[in-house]
């Protein structure tokens, strides 16, 4: 059910060499979950830099039969992200970094979509309105319940119906009902 | 089967889908922590939220496209990445990975049993000894507790939580206790570091330790002891973790007030609760 690229096993194995390939090809992942939830760029690099760390440490953890690298390291990054938003007391920023856009900072389309991330978006996509919209503010925006409660004009108990289907339908498309042994 | 009736399955889910997307408030945190201690199958089903989450996200940010690292913090980072490899690699803190395979578990308990049973001739093997964090005397080379702490904290496979008072059925006079407890299962070493703990007197009474295993969940022993330990400080003391039985896999602890000496099944209420981030 999942893809490894090996990336991860050799960051355990303490090959050095694999951490730019990591950087290359999960920074621009990790980049994107943190730059949606901090206004300001030094804190969403240290954002990153938290949670790449917590990569390293944690790649002797991952275990492939479990899930993808990239949802492993996407839930290490979520994980370290919402820990700073929280213990900074505020909740994730809702307006886009567009003041901390670099020359050719732009979105980068990829090639393909891996097959699980086609599996997850068709779940997402199948969900009755509103579902996949308060999913997306949930994960993309980073908006609390009670935001997105406020901005659709949904009841709270709604919103937090919705996202408990939502994930329960991704998890059914992931076909995944324990741990992904990731570390804290 | 439900077993927590003071919510029902659909507010379980609301809990730890409210934890996989935008974290818990400390109420619902103390919630959650009491809920895994109840149940450590509870910690793997909230992992599979966070893993739905996590994928649901991978999804939806590859479907509008990734933004590119920065290049200055990418080249930080990859100086960040060498100096983490460099101490994982030595040889006296890789652990994880390369740990050679965990002895296999002793068979000491009745399928009857229900969870809070431990080995009790493992504990008369215990020895827990208090630290203060004071200065290093000259004359030993010895690391200071506090240097083991932070050692420990930088290996590979160490797990990290923080105490907090178990709102749900802990006595208040344990309410101000704080602070962190880890451990590495590769080693079976652990420290707790803990302030707010009221001073106990060792001839009535003991602090016990109790680390929630989810790789035993199914088995009769999913607590495993951690030992009974004295406070006789209200500041921060540091206080090793010595598992009497193997913790592969630990996500919450807790800690009880027993008789002198400890007790191998715990009735009393957990006063203050750590699950693991």
């Amino acid at each position: 059910m999942s893809q490894s690229t090996g990336l991860l096993e050799r960051v355990a194995s303490g090959d050095e060499s694999a951490v730019a390939e990591v950087l290359d090809t999960y920074g621009g992942l990790v980049w994107s979950i943190a730059r949606r939830s901090f206004h300001d760029q030094a804190e969403a690099e240290d954002a990153v830099q938290d949670a790449l760390i917590a990569v390293w440490k944690g790649a002797a953890k991952y275990d492939p039969a479990i899930a993808s690298e990239s949802t492993f390291v996407a839930m290490i990054a979520r994980r370290r992200v919402i820990d700073r938003v929280r213990k900074q007391g505020r909740r994730p920023q809702t307006q886009p970094l567009e003041p901390m856009h670099e020359p050719g900072d732009e979105p980068i389309q990829p090639a393909e979509l891996s097959e699980e991330s086609q599996r997850v978006l068709a779940a997402i996509d199948a969900l009755d309105p509103p579902q996949p919209e308060v999913i997306r503010q949930s994960l993309m925006e980073g908006l609390t319940h009670a935001q997105i409660s406020e901005k659709l004009s949904l009841p709270l108990g709604t919103v937090k119906t919705h996202i408990r289907r939502g994930l329960n339908k991704v998890r059914a498309a992931l076909g995944v009902h324990k741990g992904s042994g990731v570390p804290a | 089967m439900n077993q927590h009736p003071q919510l029902t399955p659909e507010q379980i889910e609301d809990l730890l889908a409210a934890r996989a997307t935008q974290g818990l408030d400390p109420s619902e945190q103390q919630h959650y922590d009491a809920l895994v201690a109840q149940d450590p199958a509870i910690a793997r089903q909230a992992e599979a939220f966070e893993a739905a989450a996590a994928s649901a996200t991978v999804a939806l940010i590859d479907r509008a496209g990734r933004h590119a690292l920065p290049a200055a913090l990418r080249d930080r980072l990859l100086r960040d990445a060498s100096d983490q490899l460099q101490r994982s690699t030595n040889p006296d803190l890789r652990l994880a990975g390369t740990a050679a395979a965990p002895p296999p578990r002793p068979a000491l308990f009745s399928p009857q049993a229900i969870g809070w049973y431990v080995a009790a001739a493992a504990l008369l093997g215990l020895a827990f000894v208090m630290f203060s964090p004071g200065p290093e005397t000259s004359t030993s080379p010895d690391p200071t507790p506090a240097q083991q702490y932070t050692e420990l904290a930088d290996a590979p496979a160490t797990v990290t939580a923080s105490w907090g008072f178990n709102a749900d059925g802990g006595d208040p006079r344990f309410a101000n206790a704080t602070g962190e407890v880890i451990f590495n299962p590769d080693q079976q070493a652990g420290y707790m570091k803990l302030t707010g703990l009221p001073v106990n007197d060792p001839t009535k009474e003991q602090y016990q330790l109790w680390i929630v295993d989810a790789s035993r969940t199914g088995q009769t022993t999913d607590r495993v002891d951690g030992g009974v330990f004295d406070v006789t400080d209200t500041g921060e003391v540091i206080i090793p973790v010595t598992a009497a039985i193997r913790a592969d896999q630990p996500v919450v602890f807790a800690i009880t007030v027993e008789k002198p000496g400890g007790v191998v099944v715990s009735k009393g209420p957990l006063q203050v609760v750590a699950a693991v981030e």
